[in-house]
């Protein structure tokens, strides 16, 4: 496991200003997805008790249902563990000089780059729907000046107070520069 | 030559889903321990997906064991393809 404040290819005096995850909430949404998934055989299997249909299972149809039932649960569990991963693992870093981007998309396909501060040209903040705007979170889209693609943080708390740390931190990185370009 | 099939073949189908989900299972741990923070929650959610997964495959096994996979599904020994001819 990775400590919280190394750095991959940490330059002198380079620190952690703040990690960034998705909101809680989308990691809710997922919970409440895998909840319902694991309710669905359970409603069947109360739906066709209460409609007193006779079941009474053969030895064929028994092993069956046992065997279909049981996979159903194992691969619910291990989808719902995958997607806690990926999700997870997506983590947004700002540091004093640059933004690393560490995104996990799918199991075989990890994607880590960074963009230094100041090569920052446009930062975006966006919340779109109802609960993105009623708990505060949304996405936070970076343009760099090259022809670099932009960042995006996706589903990250408070994006417009992220924008600001961000624009606050290319000021200074720009502010940096300027002075050791003048010495 | 065996000429039935058993409702061991709904068991065996049973076998490659706990290879999939032990395999998928490695990789998620994998992915958790070798790019994840040392952190309470990445070790806890890891602790407790091996402790949950273990009660859930033992608890799979016990059920299975209850069913007599020697019941015959398909009887092919009465049929004789060129009895028609």
């Amino acid at each position: 496991m990775i400590n919280k404040n190394s750095i991959p290819n940490q330059r002198l005096g380079e620190e952690v200003v703040i990690h960034l995850r998705r909101h809680w909430f989308i990691f809710f949404k997922l919970f409440l997805f895998f909840v319902t998934l694991a309710l669905i055989p359970v409603i069947i299997l109360l739906v066709v008790q209460s409609t007193s249909l006779n079941l009474s299972l053969g030895e064929i149809s028994y092993a069956f249902l046992l065997v279909l039932a049981l996979s159903y649960y194992l691969v619910m569990m291990v989808f719902a563990f995958t997607a806690w991963t990926e999700a997870y693992l997506d983590v947004w870093t700002l540091t004093t000089y640059r933004i690393i981007n560490r995104e996990q998309n799918g199991l075989f396909n990890r994607v880590v780059s960074d963009l230094y501060l100041s090569k920052i040209q446009d930062v975006t903040a966006q919340q779109r729907g109802f609960f993105a705007t009623i708990l505060h979170y949304g996405d936070v889209h970076i343009q760099s000046a090259g022809a670099q693609e932009r960042f995006v943080f996706e589903q990250v708390p408070q994006p417009y107070k992220i924008a600001k740390i961000i624009q606050k931190l290319n000021d200074q990185a720009k502010k940096d520069e300027a002075a050791n370009q003048s010495v | 030559m065996a000429t039935t099939i058993t409702i061991a073949i709904f068991y065996y189908f049973f076998l490659l889903v706990v290879l999939f989900f032990m395999l998928y299972s490695f990789f998620n741990i994998y992915h958790l321990i070798r790019f994840g923070f040392l952190s309470f929650a990445n070790v806890l959610v890891v602790i407790l997906y091996v402790a949950l997964a273990t009660f859930f495959i033992i608890f799979t096994f016990n059920q299975l064991a209850t069913v007599d996979w020697n019941y015959i599904l398909v009887d092919l020994s009465d049929t004789n393809p060129w009895s028609g001819l």
